[in-house]
């Protein structure tokens, strides 16, 4: 028979409850139920009051509106964590710490419902969608370090290219603490000064719990929110994350994403190759063209020359036809003489004295003659 | 490193804006000379940038 601590103590009622809740608090700080939602309902928009239940029993819970990941609904099943509590007035209930839906077919159904708010508030809109920088400078990747997702990234990353800075923040990606710490390192990288020009955020395949934390409203509105374009990818094929939907881009796996961020260093050694290739063709086609240039003002150069040799040409012929007629030859040969006194020509009979010799020149010869 | 990368986007832009203005039919001869020399350098230097620029990783965690 276990001791009666109590023996034969009378409790007041308000001791009972204070003691029942020590006992609590000591036994049971904490506990996790597991249960299919029932009479859920929001009061004031803050206060959350819902039952848990299985084929057995029915517990009532009591808990705020921010430690939902989204909306619920009847029939749903819950995974709580809370502490148990005797209220004074109202009885026993749970007071909720944190709460997950468990199950692929609860889960599916959360994200549909959360979908649909969100959709509704254009969260999800392609008008929303912003280009990622090709290839970026300065990468925020948010992700487990420890996890295979991590290592493939970078070594993706690394295979294709170089120069990256990669600000990393180690984060859970899935569990109770996963949604917060991804929305924390979110907005840690959005603040810093020079923040990166991409966030990615990735982790490998999973259960649908697992992926759960990528499809929470928290994570799901911290990704709308960054005002860095964001990659996420999330290592699944069948259901698309809410994360994902939310984000400028989605890429299928972690390798992918690195894929899709940079390019191959291999490509743009071609690429580099071939616009080599063009520039030469270009410069020769400068030249080429130039070339045709100079033949065709060189052939205007000769025209030119040509036209002004011929002119010249014509103005020597007249030229000389005046020369020709001017020619005292052809005078003397038509008779004429100069006749020259001491070797300057004689023009009036006034400069010569009779007696005088004179020297005549004639067409074929000179000759001297006496003055009379 | 953060610098050489900022150097590729910015010389791959010039590249590509370089080779247009060269394959404009109206491009001077001697801007057409000056411009294929400078996008041999670009080649160069982009080509050096890909051998030899690595990845950094700085890793944190959040309180």
């Amino acid at each position: 028979m276990p001791e009666n601590l109590l023996g034969d103590v009378v409790l007041g009622v308000g001791d009972f409850v204070a003691l029942v809740n020590q006992t609590f608090e000591f036994a049971y700080p904490s506990v996790t139920i597991r249960g299919e939602l029932a009479n859920f309902r929001v009061s004031k928009n803050k206060w959350v009051y819902f039952d848990l239940k299985d084929e057995r029993a029915t517990v009532r819970f009591f808990g705020t509106v921010f430690q939902l990941h989204g909306p619920l609904e009847d029939g749903m099943l819950l995974r709580v964590r809370g502490t148990p509590k005797l209220h004074p007035q109202y009885g026993f209930s749970v007071n909720v710490q944190s709460l997950q839906p468990e199950g692929e077919g609860t889960i599916k159904r959360a994200a549909e419902l959360l979908q649909a708010k969100l959709e509704a508030e254009g969260l999800f809109a392609l008008e929303r969608k912003r280009l990622l920088p090709y290839p970026p400078r300065r990468i925020g990747l948010i992700t487990s370090t420890e996890s295979a997702a991590y290592a493939d990234f970078i070594k993706i990353l690394d295979a294709r290219w170089g120069g990256v800075d990669i600000q990393c923040v180690d984060v859970q990606v899935q569990g109770e603490a996963a949604p917060a710490q991804i929305a924390a390192a979110l907005e840690y990288l959005n603040q810093l000064a020079e923040p990166p020009e991409v966030l990615v955020i990735t982790r490998g395949g999973g259960s649908a719990e697992d992926l759960y934390t990528f499809s929470t409203e928290q994570v799901t509105r911290a990704v709308a929110a960054s005002r860095v374009p964001t990659l996420v990818a999330i290592g699944h094929e069948i259901d698309i994350s809410l994360a994902e939907l939310a984000a400028d881009q989605r890429a299928s796996t972690p390798s992918n994403a690195a894929e899709l961020l940079v390019p191959d260093r291999k490509e743009v050694h071609q690429q580099l190759q071939h616009i080599e290739q063009r520039l030469h063709e270009a410069a020769l086609g400068a030249i080429k063209s130039r070339n045709q240039d100079l033949k065709h003002m060189r052939a205007q150069l000769d025209q030119a020359a040509e036209t002004v040799l011929r002119h010249a040409r014509d103005s020597v012929a007249s030229y000389d036809l005046l020369l020709h007629a001017l020619d005292p030859y052809a005078i003397m040969k038509r008779g004429y003489a100069v006749v020259r006194l001491n070797g300057k020509v004689i023009v009036k009979r006034t400069t010569v004295r009779s007696g005088a010799i004179v020297n005549v020149e004639v067409s074929d010869g000179r000759f001297d003659a006496q003055v009379q | 490193m953060a610098k050489q990368q900022m150097d590729y986007q910015s010389m791959m832009r010039e590249l590509q804006q370089l080779l247009a203005d060269m394959q404009d039919d109206d491009v001077d001869v001697d801007a057409a000379l000056a411009k294929y020399e400078r996008g041999r350098q670009l080649i160069k230097e982009l080509n050096d940038y890909l051998e030899t620029a690595e990845n950094k990783v700085t890793k944190r965690t959040l309180e």
